[in-house]
Parts: C-alpha cells; structure tokens; sequence
C-alpha cells in the first residue's frame, strides 16, 4: 500500500489541485453529453469528476436487497462553501462491514461523522439529502444527537482513550448513561472487552490508567468502549493508520469477527485492510460515490474501469 | 501529500541531513556542486554553532540566574532574621578594685557586698534595720541560717564597718561613665566606671543626716524617690546624675590631646570628650524637698511610683496602716512658695499587726497605680486594690513562694512596674502580674471552671505568669533594664545572669571572680552592666540586641503583662517605652491563610466554572472576547482594587449586608432557573437560539440581583427580628439562624443529591418515554422543591446545632460585625485572583485535546458530561495550577488586605473581622522599624515566613499537579 501511494503521488497531487477546481465548479450541471463520452474512457470518469461534473454512481445489484441499517439518500454536506460530499445515494447492510475507500480527501470521513452528527461541532456546516438510521431521520435540527450518538458507536483514527482506568474507559456509555449497577457494569466490561479481544490482556489490571497500554491495545480499547454502549452501528474512522502492522492485524481480526454482532462501516485507505475485512466496499472520489458493491466484486471485477485502476494502485 | 515529502529525501540524506542548510542553498545557488555546498554547510553550521551556544548560555544563564536570586533572597532574609536566635554574652570589659572612700565617715566599698539587692529598697532598709539591731533579732538570725549568703555574711562580719551601711543602691549614668551608691547611713558616693577614674571615688553626699534612718524609694527613671522618716514624716528628694556640656578647653589639660570617648576624673564628677570634640562633665546632683506630715507613727516601708510629673506613694507605718497618697504640687503665683499637698486615702492592717511588728514587709506600688503589694520576707503577699485612693482595699492574700520552702530576698518590678519579679534565696526567679477578672472570666468561659480565689471580684487575681531559669545560689540582685523586658540577676555565687521577663529566656550569662553576691545596674542604654562586690568592680559589655525572642516567643503562646493566660499576639510598638513587644507570628501567618481562604472561598467557584462554560460552552467569537475582558481585570492595580474595597465597597456592603448575602444565595438560584426554563424551548428552537443563550442567562441573574434586593430585607427580617447586624454584634438571640446561613451550600448539595437519586432516577425508569418539554418541566418542578428542601434543611440543622446542641455560629465563623472585614477582602480578593485562575484554567481546558471531547460525544455524551467527565479530570493538572497560582497571589497580595482588611491582628475566623496578613504588616510597619532592631529583624523573619509557607505551597502543589500530569502524561 506504501508503495503504491508513493508511486501515485503524482497523481493524487493532481487529484488536489483538481478539488480545489471543484470549488468554483461545483454548482454546473452535468452535462448528459459529456457523462457518456466518459464512459467510454476509463479515466475520463475521473476527469470529468475533477472537472465537476455530475457522474452517477455504480451500485452493484445485490446491493438493493440487502436489510440495512443505514440509508443514504441523496446526501451532500458543505463545509462553508465547499461542497464536501455530492449527492451520496447508498445503504449500509445489516450486520456487514462496509468499507469506505478512496484517495485522502474523498469525503469518506466525512461521510462516516455524518452518520453520528460529529460534524455538528464543525463551524458553518451544511446539509441536504437524508439519512436514516434503522427507518428514522437523522438529518435536520429536530434529531437528538445525543441520543443519535448513543446508537451509534465510533472509533477514531488515533487511539484516544480517556486518561481512567480501563475499567472505566469501558463502561463510560453507561456511565453517561446514569448506569451505576456494579454488575451490570463489570458484565459489560468482561463482555466488550472480550467483543474486542482485549480481556485476557487487560483482566488483571482493569484498574491501571489507560494510557499504559499499547497503541494496539487502546485501539481495541477504544473499539470495546463503542460496542459496550450496544450500538446499532460501528463506525470506525481508519482505525488502524495510527498502528503498527501486527497491532494493524489483530484490529482487523477483531472487526472480522465483530461482523455478525454489529454492523460496521469501517474507512480505510488501505485497500487490502478493506479487501480483508469488509463485506462490502464503497470508492469514493473527491466527494462522489463511484463505486459500491460486494468486496470480492469491487476488487475482483469491478464495474468501472476507474475502480480497477484504484484498487490495483494505478491511482489514489 | 506524504509521498511527495519523500521525493526530497535523497536530496537532504546527501547533505547530512541539515535541513535548512540544504533549503538555503537550493534557494541561493540551484544546482550546484556538492563541494559548495558542503563549504557553506560549514560556514552556516558554525554561525548555527555559535547561536545555539549562545541560545544556551542565555538558557542556562537565566535558569541559573533565577534559581540563585530566589536562593539569595532566601539567603538575604534568612540572613537579617537569624541574629534574632543568636544568644547574647556578656564579657568582661574590665575589672578594678573599689577604691575606699578617703574619709572614714562613710566607707563604702564593703557596702556591696551586702548586695540583698539594689533593686529593692525596702528589703534593704529592713537588712539595715536589722542590722542595727532595731528590729527582731531572731528573724535576723532565721535569715542568717537559710543559704543567703550576703545575709549570712552580714550576720557573721558585723564587726567590719562595711556590714553595717551596705550599698543599698546602685545606680549607673546614662553614658555609663560613672554610678552612685547610697549606703544605710544614708551617704550617696560618687564612683568613676572609666577611664583614669575606674573604680575611684569621685564625690559623696548625704541623703539624710546621722542619726537617721528613714526607709525610703527611688525611681530611676525620673531620678526622683521619697523617704520615709520614723517621725511620721516624708520628703521627696531628686538624685541624679547631671550631664553638661561645655568647651574642652574648660577641663583638665589632658583630655584635650586624649581621643574621643576618655574619660578622666573632673572636679568632684567625671568629664567625658564626646565624640563632637566637647567636654562632657557629669556631676551628681541631689535636691531634697522640705518634710511633709503623713502620719505619727514611724514609716517603716515606702514606695513610690510617677505616672507623669507627679509622685504617688504607699507607706506602710509600724501601727500596721498603709497610705496610699497622691502628690500634688501647686505653686502660689504671688509668693512663688512651692506647697505640695497629700490625697489619697489609708487601710488599717489589723490582722497584720503582729507580723508587721515582728518582720518588715516592702511595700511595693504598681506602675499603674492600680495595685500595692505588701510583702514579706517568707514570701506572704498582701495585694491591695488601689485604683480608688481614698479607700484602698485589701484584694488577696497569697504566698509567692507557695509550698516551697524559702525567702524572698528580691521583689523588683520590671520596667514599667506591673510585673513583679521575685527572687529567693534557693536561686528561683519568678514573674507576677495581675490579671483583670473580667478578661480572667472572659477566658474562662466556656472552659474549665475557674477555681474560686479571694478576692474582691474587681481587682482581678496576681498569678505566677513566669519562672525563669534557676540560679544556683540565692538571687542577691536584680537591675532592670529602663528600655527592655531584659533584667540581670546576681546570685550569691557570683554568676551574673541576663534574663528576659517576657520569653523567660537566658539570654546570656557570664561568673565574676568572686564567689560573692553583686550588687548589679545595667545602664541606661542597656550597653554595660556594673556589678560591684566587696571592693570589686566590674564592668561587663551586654551584647544582647535580640534578647526575647525564641522560636518559643515566635510561634508559642506568650503570656503576657495583663493577659489572663499565654497567647498568640503581634503588637510590636505602642507609644510608651514601658510597652511589652509582642512578637507572635502565628496572627500574622493566621490572617494570611483568612485572606487566601475566603479570597478563594469567592474565586474558586467563580473562576473554575466560567473558565468550563467559556472554554466548553460559549462560541469561539465570544470565548476570546470573553477571555479579553477577564485577562484586562487582571491589569487593574491592587491599590485601586484595596481603594474601592476599602471606600467603597466596606461601607456600602455593611449598609446592606443582607442584600448582599442575599445575592450570593438568589443569583445562583435564578440563574439555574434561567436554565431550566431554557430547557422548555423545542430543539428546533434551541438551536435557533443558541446565541442568545448567554444573554438570556445574564439576564435571569439581574433577575437574581433584583430578587436579592427585596428578599434580603424580607429574609432579614423573618430570620434576625432585631437585625442581623444587631444578632452578629449583640450575641443574643437564637443561633439557628445563623447556622441556617452557613449550612445552606452544604444543605444545597445534600438536596441535590436526595432529589436526584430519590426522585428524578425513579421518575427516569417510570416517565422514560415522555417529551423533552415534559420533563423540562419535571426537572424545573423537581429544583424549585431542592431548593425549599434545601432551605428547610438548613433551617433543620441550624435548630437542632443551635437549640440541640446549643452551639452558637457567632464566636466562631461569624461574630461581631467590622466594617473592613474578611468579607470585603474576600470579595475584592477574589475578583483580583479570578483573572489569573480564569486565564491558566481557560489555557488548560483548552489545551485538553480535541480527540478526547470527540470520544466522548461520540459515546454519546452530552457537552456537559463531557465537560465533568472527561475534560475536567484530564485537565485537572492544569486546573490545579491555576488554583495554587491564584493561591499564591491571594497569600502574598499586599495591597487590597492592607486598605481593606483592618489590620487588625487577630485569631477569628468570623468573616465579618478584620485580620492582619504577612505581607500587610510588612508593608505596615517596616518604615517605622529602625533599622537592625528587634522589630525589623521580626519584619524580615515574617518576610520569610511568608516565603517558606509560599515556597512549601507551591512545592506540594507542584507534586500534586505532576501526580495529575503523570496521568495524562500521553495527551
């Protein structure tokens, strides 16, 4: 993967100059013209996107019969006057792991903090589209985020544990929660952190500072206070940048088998880490949805040239 | 972007990693050779070279620097404060013969041996009396067998003449130059200490005719004394002796060429050349008024003490009746005839009789004129209440002695005459003075029972204060010091020893040649002390500049002149040289900690929670305005905050005390109103309205403000019918009131608490599905009845402290109202320190990294549990600093306490007193210390003081602060 961002530096640095492009571009309409002169291109779809052009997105069929959690639908989000995300269509299915991929840049993240509202505390944000989660709205002023955020569990790309001990990073959802049930907070404990294969490490020492663990440990940490507050959905923003490949492994082991408990939507930049661990991948491009389809069909035979490309390294 | 940072790097490896170096000269020269290059790398490197050399000489020079002026400033207090400790010396200047007087009508010299004391006349007059075989024998003899040794040898020597005209008094002049003695026959002599005329006889007069003997008493302060004739009649005399100024040429030849400070025999006085070239000659001068009638019976003991220019006297005569008379002196305007005349008033001793007949007492009369002691030999003491002349009464009856076996040989009043030092003759020293009933009661109360004493309830009782170090020998002399509590004491051993009256400390102590009691005088300027034994005199320098201070004194409990038990008290000058310094410490490091406790009792819950909402809460754009306006009061000089607090402020706030208590209880109350109603708002709206929210806080707190003003006054009234002023000053009337004030935080929480666990969590599980608005509602309902719940619990524990237990706020935290109290210093106080608490917490809030807050709103969490969960703990290093800085400026400020605090040094901690800070007293007094004296060596011992409680502060809240960082050493 290192090698293949270094040798498309060149291209992703394009890529850059092509976003801020987009700024001036963004409120043209697409022009049917040009969307099919693309298709015939492999790159032009790219192209056009840099340009600002409107492209439809690629969904694979089996996608449309899936149980979901999650539904977007027609969402675009603005930071200010930049548009970030353009019209993302797309759901999330039960019980899977969606991987979101795409060069730095692409919106993915800003997808991911969409769905639990995070870039509420953002300046000057805005919003059109909808979201829902389990059937219900979470767009718009009238959704309690909080209670949003309590069915939504999230883990960051830097391990940020709090400065407690690790019996308390743990049960804190419940803590917030008015919880103080000694067992019932020692069950979920023992039950998230061997969710998140931490518990034979740590059974000993619930009690010393979080912060003595390693980078690794407090990911998973980090991933066990998430699912003890028993979430509807697991987002993980490229949980495993700030990690070393072995801690890297066992994260990507633990999400594996997180699969059939939770749903989990996982952002990566790491296309193997999403050829690994994920049911389902979406490519995202400077704010659009390329590409959404099963794993093995988005890295095996994906629809659209431009995705081929990517995932084989040729660009991102 | 990462990957085109790793283009440059086989660029930068080649050049040895020099980062700027490599950028320098890519801008200057492009391409080229590497030999270049690697030229200006090392031209540049050694530039690079000599900053960082520089950079880190100003580094270290400055963290140096810093650390050694903190150590010098330590060592610079440290240094002025220690000769505090130092023990004082006596050393020996010089020691010389007496020389006999010439004529044998009168000698001396054996005189001093006989050394019962030169400070107390009486008993002196009674040894002659008994010498002279006037008095019992037997009690003469009963003396000679007790260890005494100048009574011993005044029995067994009676043949050398000497014995039978001892020295009874010895007194030195002013520039220590020369002193007189006053034999029993009445002879005063002149003798030189200096010079060619050390130990010479200079002069002699007589003081009363042969044949006489009158008792008598002298004052050395005034020069003045009084005798006491066995007619029944008494004269007035003044002995002194005179210094005059005049030209060098005028005295003997020889001292013209001599250096400045000899001083050489002169006529029938000593002559001196001062230091400014002229001739000070020093000559005794004595004036005896005519006799005045006080009695037919013989005197046998007299006292007398000066309260301004006229004499008051106590005599007691052989019927057994003591005088206690005033003297007035009035000149007739036309024949210029002087006419003294006698006021005052006598008590009859008839249960005395017999003892007076049989032993002498010495009357003693107090400097206050308040008390006459009457006492003998074996230690029996009759006090007399005085104040009222005309009929002195008879107040107790003591032993000083108590079931010690012994006799008083001394009893000489300290300088100002209200303690009464008495020695005897095992060596024991002890210090008595009377202490007023009403303060005695006052102490008691509340204490243990007083034991019942004699007493005519109104005097109050004389109590042993101190017991000095004992001597080995029987004490034969004490002269007392006429600046300082300090007093020299001879033993019959010939230890002469300096003691101090107030810290019953040994200030230093030095053995004279002869196994002998001296007759002892320390000069004026308490510079030498003269000890003359049998033909001996000795001359020793007193180098005690520091004596009375202990680290005992310092930060004991000192019983001092009049106090009715040993206490911690700072008054280190008053207007009378008589005045007792009192150098206690402890109210000065007390006031202190007041003022930082309620400085910070104001600050605290201000500063920490604005620095909270403002950092976690407000907008960005309002946060830095916000921080702006709060960093600007920190710029508001403590001068101009001291002026308000004390002009403005102190009086305004004790016009309405009850408003302004009242706002501290309503504004946090409306306030929280204000929040609850805000909570009825929908979500759409409230985030509509988000930017209001600040103002529409403000506004319920004017709200509280305007609420404070009628319910002070109306709160006032159900609670203190009489006014709380009138509560606080007067002491009547229930506690329960006053409890209820000071339990309401406490009771606040204590409702919150019950309301929240027994109420809203049960509510939670039962109403969990109802609207936001609904349990707006629930929530506002469920604080207005904490907040009565609150109030009732309060009123319910005030009652049951205040009737239950029968504990009264008032003498403790409350108490007698002072319009500059520590309540206005606190609320000045704490506006100074809450810029400095507010700006380092705000930073430190901040500072807590934005991943943490994201983690826990991503759990779910609410700004505000966010902010008491996580952001709070995590910075609680931070906030702990910015407590124990605040701490550190409420300690050391200077200027709000000392405007607005009283200065009054006391131990209260009733808020509505005044108290004195370190620093306060400091700024107070130092101008007025002379410079090296006791006083301004304290000064800097309490500049000191403050600094090790500051540097110990600031060391432990540094430990702590680390423990915290430890924890969230990784952020």
């Amino acid at each position: 993967m290192r090698n293949a961002s270094a040798s498309a530096s060149e291209d992703s640095r394009q890529g850059l100059s092509g976003w801020q492009a987009v700024d001036n571009r963004h409120a043209r309409l697409p022009q049917s013209q040009d969307v099919v002169r693309n298709l015939e291109d492999g790159a032009s779809r790219l192209k056009a996107v840099a340009r600002g052009e409107w492209i439809p997105s690629e969904v694979h069929e089996e996608l449309k019969h899936q149980d979901c959690v999650l539904e977007i639908e027609s969402f675009s989000f603005w930071y200010g006057n930049k548009q970030a995300l353009f019209d993302i269509s797309m759901v999330i299915p039960r019980g899977k792991v969606t991987a979101l991929i795409g060069p730095s840049g692409c919106g993915k993240s800003t997808l991911l903090r969409c769905i639990n509202r995070m870039n509420d505390l953002i300046e000057g944000i805005r919003v059109s589209g909808d979201m829902r989660l389990n059937g219900r709205s979470i767009v718009g002023p009238s959704v309690d985020v909080i209670e949003l955020r309590k069915r939504t569990g999230m883990v960051f790309q830097k391990p940020n544990p709090f400065p407690m001990s690790i019996f308390e990073n743990v049960v804190y959802p419940l803590r917030i929660d008015g919880v103080s049930n000694r067992q019932v907070l020692n069950d979920v404990c023992q039950q998230s952190l061997r969710s998140a294969a931490l518990w034979d490490e740590v059974k000993d020492r619930l009690r010393e500072n979080a912060l003595r663990l390693s980078g690794g440990q407090q990911q998973r940490l980090c991933i066990a206070r998430a699912i003890a507050g028993s979430p509807d959905i697991l987002l993980l923003d490229e949980p495993c940048s700030a990690l070393d490949p072995l801690a890297t492994n066992k994260i990507e082991e633990l999400i594996y088998s997180l699969r059939e408990e939770f749903t989990v939507v996982i952002v990566t930049h790491n296309m193997q880490q999403a050829a690994r661990v994920s049911d389902y991948t979406a490519l995202f491009y400077l704010g659009r949805l390329i590409e959404y389809g099963p794993t093995t069909a988005i890295f095996s035979k994906p629809h659209l040239a431009e995705t081929e490309s990517y995932v084989t390294g040729r660009f991102g | 972007m990462h990957s085109g940072d790793k283009e440059t790097v086989p660029t930068t490896g080649a050049v040895e990693n020099s980062g700027p170096a490599t950028t320098l000269n890519r801008s200057v020269t492009g391409n080229s050779s590497q030999q270049r290059s690697a030229r200006r790398v090392l031209r540049n490197r050694l530039w690079v070279r000599f900053a960082d050399g520089l950079a880190r000489l100003f580094i270290t020079t400055g963290g140096v620097g810093t650390i050694v002026a903190v150590t010098g400033v330590f060592v610079f207090l440290t240094w002025v404060a220690i000769p505090l400790f130092r023990e004082g010396t006596l050393a020996l200047v010089s020691e010389v013969p007496l020389e006999l007087q010439a004529t044998s009508e009168a000698p001396v010299a054996g005189g001093e041996s006989g050394g019962a004391n030169a400070g107390d006349e009486q008993i002196e007059k009674q040894s002659d009396e008994i010498q002279q075989g006037k008095t019992n024998r037997s009690a003469n003899g009963s003396q000679a067998s007790q260890d005494s040794e100048p009574d011993r040898r005044g029995v067994s020597e009676t043949s050398r003449l000497a014995e039978q005209s001892p020295a009874s008094l010895m007194v030195v002049s002013e520039y220590g130059t020369c002193f007189w003695t006053l034999s029993g026959d009445g002879r005063v002599s002149l003798y030189g200490i200096q010079g060619d005329a050390q130990g010479h006889f200079l002069h002699s007069t007589r003081l009363w005719e042969e044949g006489e003997s009158p008792c008598w008493a002298f004052d050395e302060r005034s020069g003045r004394g009084v005798l006491g004739y066995e007619n029944g009649k008494i004269r007035f005399f003044s002995l002194q002796i005179a210094a005059s100024i005049s030209e060098l040429s005028q005295g003997p030849p020889s001292i013209a060429s001599a250096p400045a400070d000899t001083v050489v025999r002169f006529a029938d006085g000593v002559a001196q050349k001062t230091a400014e070239g002229q001739l000070r000659v020093e000559r005794l001068e004595l004036e005896v008024s005519p006799p005045n009638d006080l009695s037919q019976s013989p005197i046998i003991a007299i006292d007398l003490s000066l309260r301004g220019e006229d004499p008051t006297f106590a005599a007691m005569t052989a019927d057994g009746t003591l005088y206690v008379e005033s003297v007035r002196k009035t000149t007739n305007l036309l024949t210029g005839e002087e006419n003294v005349s006698l006021t005052g008033g006598s008590i009859v001793l008839e249960n005395y009789r017999e003892k007076i007949r049989k032993e002498r007492p010495r009357v003693l009369l107090t400097g206050a004129l308040d008390n006459v002691f009457v006492l003998w030999r074996d230690g029996q003491l009759l006090r007399f209440d005085v104040r009222n002349v005309s009929s002195p009464q008879l107040a107790e009856e003591i032993s000083l002695l108590g079931e010690q076996v012994g006799a008083v040989t001394v009893a000489r009043f300290l300088i100002g005459k209200t303690t009464l030092l008495v020695g005897d003759d095992r060596g024991r020293i002890s210090g008595w003075f009377t202490v007023k009933r009403s303060a005695e009661k006052a102490a008691k109360a509340g204490s243990e029972t007083a034991p019942s004493e004699t007493g005519d309830g109104g005097g109050g009782r004389l109590l042993l204060a101190h017991t000095y170090p004992q001597g080995n020998a029987a004490v034969a002399d004490i002269s007392v010091s006429q600046r300082s509590r300090v007093f020299a004491v001879s033993h019959a051993d010939g230890t002469v020893r300096l003691l101090h009256g107030t810290a019953e400390q040994l200030v230093a102590q030095t053995q004279l040649s002869l196994d002998r009691g001296a007759r002892l005088s320390l000069t004026p300027k308490e510079d030498l002390l003269v000890a003359i034994q049998p033909e001996k005199l000795s001359v020793l320098r007193v180098n005690a500049p520091h004596s009375g201070i202990t680290l005992q004194t310092v930060f004991g409990k000192v019983w001092y002149e009049g106090m009715p038990r040993p206490e911690f008290v700072w008054q280190s000058s008053s207007g009378t040289d008589e005045f007792e310094p009192k150098y206690s410490l402890i109210p000065l490091i007390f006031g202190t900690l007041k003022a930082t406790f309620f400085a910070m009792l104001f600050a605290i819950p201000v500063a920490l929670p604005a620095a909270v909402y403002s950092s976690e809460f407000v907008h960005p754009v309002w946060r830095s305005r916000v921080k702006a306006t709060i960093e600007l009061m920190a710029g508001l000089p403590s001068v101009v905050l001291g002026f308000i607090a004390a002009l403005v402020l102190a009086p305004w706030i004790e016009s309405r005390l009850s408003f302004v208590l009242a706002v501290l209880f309503c504004v946090p109350v409306t306030c929280l109103i204000g929040g609850h109603l805000w909570s009825f708002l929908s979500r759409y709206w409230v985030v509509r309205l988000e930017r209001f929210r600040f103002g529409f806080v403000t506004l319920f707190a004017i709200l509280g403000v305007v609420s404070a003003s009628w319910l002070g006054p109306w709160a006032e009234k159900l609670l203190f019918p009489d006014g709380f002023r009138q509560w606080l000053d007067s002491g009547k009337g229930s506690g329960t009131a006053g409890w209820m004030i000071i339990l309401l935080p406490a009771s606040s929480l204590l409702a919150v608490w019950l309301i929240s666990r027994a109420v809203m969590r049960p509510l939670g599980s039962v109403w969990a599905q109802r609207s936001s608005t609904f349990w707006a509602g629930v929530r506002l309902i469920a604080f207005l009845a904490g907040a009565i719940l609150a109030v009732l619990l309060a009123w319910c524990a005030g009652w049951f402290l205040a009737t239950v237990l029968g504990l009264d706020p008032r003498g403790s935290l409350m108490g007698t109202y002072i319009q500059r109290n520590a309540f206005v210093v606190g609320l000045v106080m704490g506006f100074a320190i809450i810029p400095i608490i507010y700006t380092i917490a705000e930073d430190a809030i901040s500072a807590v990294p934005g991943h943490l807050r994201a983690a826990s709103l991503g759990c779910g969490a609410t700004p505000w549990q966010t902010a008491v969960r996580v952001v709070i703990p995590t910075a609680t290093s931070g906030l702990f600093s910015a407590i124990m800085i605040g701490l550190g400026r409420a300690a050391g400020e200077t200027m709000i306490v000392l405007m607005a605090a009283g200065n009054t040094p006391i131990l209260e901690w009733n808020i509505f007193n005044g108290f004195r800070t370190l620093s306060a007293n400091i700024a107070v007094e130092l101008p007025e210390a002379v410079q090296n004296s006791i006083h301004y060596r304290m000064l800097f011992l309490a500049a000191l003081s403050l600094f090790v409680i500051t540097f110990i502060v600031n060391t432990a809240a540094e430990t702590v602060r680390l423990r915290f960082r430890k924890r969230a050493a990784q952020l």
